[in-house]
C-alpha cells in the first residue's frame, strides 16, 4: 500500500462534535446547582435530546441489529443505558416532579435516596453517548492511520461478548433491589443506569486503537504496524514496534479493568451517582490514552535501532 | 452467539424469539429476586391503622392497629 488512507469517517467526526458541544452545557447545568436558572431543566432536555436521539443512533441501530440475531454487544450496554437514563428523565420531567419551575437537582453523594422522584439524568446519558462516540472516532483514526485493515469486529464487541449479557443482569438485579428497598423509580433506575455505564467496555475496547494510533503517529510511515511491504519499514521494525505497543495494551487493559471492577460494586450499592459513574467511563478513557502515550516515547528507538 | 458481520442472515426467526424471550425471562427474574432481597433489607414500615373519619359523627371506625382506640 503506498497510498496514505483517509482520513477517519467524517460523518462520525461531525456527530462526536456536536453531541460534544450539546454536552458541555448539560453537564454544566447538572453539576453546578447555582447555574440551576428557572428553566434549566427543560434547557438540558432540548440540547440532550438530539446527543440520546440522534447522536446516539449508531449505537442503537447496532444494539438492534444484533438483538435482531439474539446477540448483545457494548452498544447493547450503552444504548440501553441511554435510553433508560432519557426515558426516566423525560418521565420525570413530564409527570414526576421535576418539571416545575424552579426544580433544582443538587449532585447527590448517595443518589439512589435523593431525590428520587425528581431526579433526571440528562447529563449522564449525553455524556456517555458523547465518550463512547469519541473512542469510536479513535478507533477508526487508529484503524486509517495505521493502515490496518478494518477488523471484522472491534475489540470492544469482543470483550462485550463476555461481559455484556452479565452486566444486563447484574443491573437488573439492581434496579430491582432499590426499588424493592424503597428507594424509588428514579432512584432505582438510576443506579441500573449506574451499573451499565460502568460496566460498559469502552476504556478496555479503547486500549488497542490507542496504543496503535500513538504508534504510528511518530512519523511511522502508513502500514508499519501490519508490517506492510509498502511501507519501507522491515518486519524486524514492525515487530519491535508491534512488541513495544502490544506490552502497552496489555498496561492499560489491566487498568481499565481493574477500574471498572472496583466501579461496579460501588454502582450497584447505589452510591455512584449515573453522572458520576460516566465520569468514571471518561476518566477510564483518558488513562488509557494517557498510558499508551508510553508508545510516543519508545517508538522511535524501535524505528532506528539497527535491524541486524 | 452468532456474528453478525460473517452470518448477515442469523438463526431463524423463531430461534432468535426464543432466545430473546428466554433472556428477557431471566432479567425478570432476577430483577424480581432483586425485588424480594430488597424488601427483606429495608421492609416497609408498617402502615398504622387510623380511626377512619366519619361524616356522620366524630366515632368512626376505631381500627384495630397499633393506635386502635385512641380515639375513644
Amino acid at each position: 500500500m503506498t497510498a496514505a488512507p483517509a482520513d477517519h469517517d467524517p460523518a462520525l467526526r461531525d456527530r462526536v462534535r456536536v453531541c460534544a458541544l450539546l454536552t458541555a452545557p448539560v453537564v454544566l447545568l447538572a453539576t453546578v446547582p447555582p447555574w440551576q436558572f428557572t428553566h434549566w431543566q427543560w434547557v438540558s432536555l432540548a440540547l440532550a435530546a438530539p446527543v440520546a436521539v440522534w447522536g446516539a443512533l449508531p449505537l442503537h441501530r447496532t444494539a438492534l441489529a444484533h438483538l435482531r440475531h439474539a446477540a448483545t454487544t457494548a452498544d447493547t450496554l450503552v444504548s440501553a443505558a441511554v435510553l433508560v437514563a432519557f426515558g426516566w428523565s423525560l418521565y420525570a420531567l413530564l409527570l414526576g416532579g421535576a418539571g416545575p419551575p424552579g426544580h433544582t437537582h443538587p449532585p447527590g453523594a448517595a443518589p439512589v435516596w435523593s431525590g428520587a422522584g425528581g431526579a433526571i439524568h440528562l447529563a449522564a446519558g449525553a455524556t456517555v453517548t458523547t465518550v463512547v462516540l469519541a473512542g469510536r472516532q479513535a478507533e477508526a483514526l487508529a484503524r486509517s492511520r495505521s493502515g490496518a485493515a478494518p477488523p471484522q469486529r472491534v475489540p470492544a464487541d469482543r470483550i462485550g461478548d463476555r461481559s455484556v449479557p452479565a452486566a444486563l443482569v447484574l443491573a437488573a438485579a439492581t434496579g430491582g433491589f432499590w426499588l424493592g428497598a424503597g428507594a424509588g423509580t428514579g432512584g432505582a433506575l438510576g443506579a441500573m443506569v449506574a451499573v451499565l455505564v460502568v460496566a460498559c467496555p469502552c476504556a478496555p475496547g479503547l486500549a488497542a486503537p490507542a496504543a496503535l494510533l500513538v504508534g504510528v503517529s511518530r512519523g511511522a510511515p502508513p502500514g508499519i504496524a501490519t508490517a506492510d511491504p509498502g511501507s519501507g519499514v522491515t518486519p524486524v521494525d514492525a515487530l519491535r514496534l508491534g512488541g513495544r505497543i502490544h506490552a502497552t495494551v496489555r498496561g492499560s487493559l489491566g487498568w481499565a479493568v481493574a477500574w471498572h471492577v472496583v466501579a461496579l460494586p460501588v454502582a450497584a450499592a447505589g452510591l455512584l451517582d449515573p453522572l458520576a459513574a460516566a465520569a468514571v467511563m471518561l476518566l477510564s478513557c483518558v488513562s488509557v490514552v494517557g498510558n499508551s502515550l508510553v508508545v510516543r516515547r519508545v517508538a522511535p528507538a524501535a524505528l532506528v535501532q539497527p535491524t541486524g | 452467539m452468532p456474528d453478525t458481520e460473517t452470518d448477515p442472515a442469523g438463526p431463524p426467526t423463531s430461534a432468535v424469539a426464543v432466545r430473546l424471550g428466554a433472556f428477557l425471562a431471566l432479567l425478570a427474574t432476577v430483577a424480581g429476586l432483586g425485588w424480594g432481597a430488597g424488601r427483606v433489607a429495608n421492609p416497609p414500615l408498617p402502615v398504622p391503622d387510623l380511626p377512619t373519619p366519619s361524616v356522620l359523627g366524630t366515632g368512626g371506625h376505631a381500627g384495630t392497629g397499633e393506635h386502635a382506640g385512641e380515639g375513644r
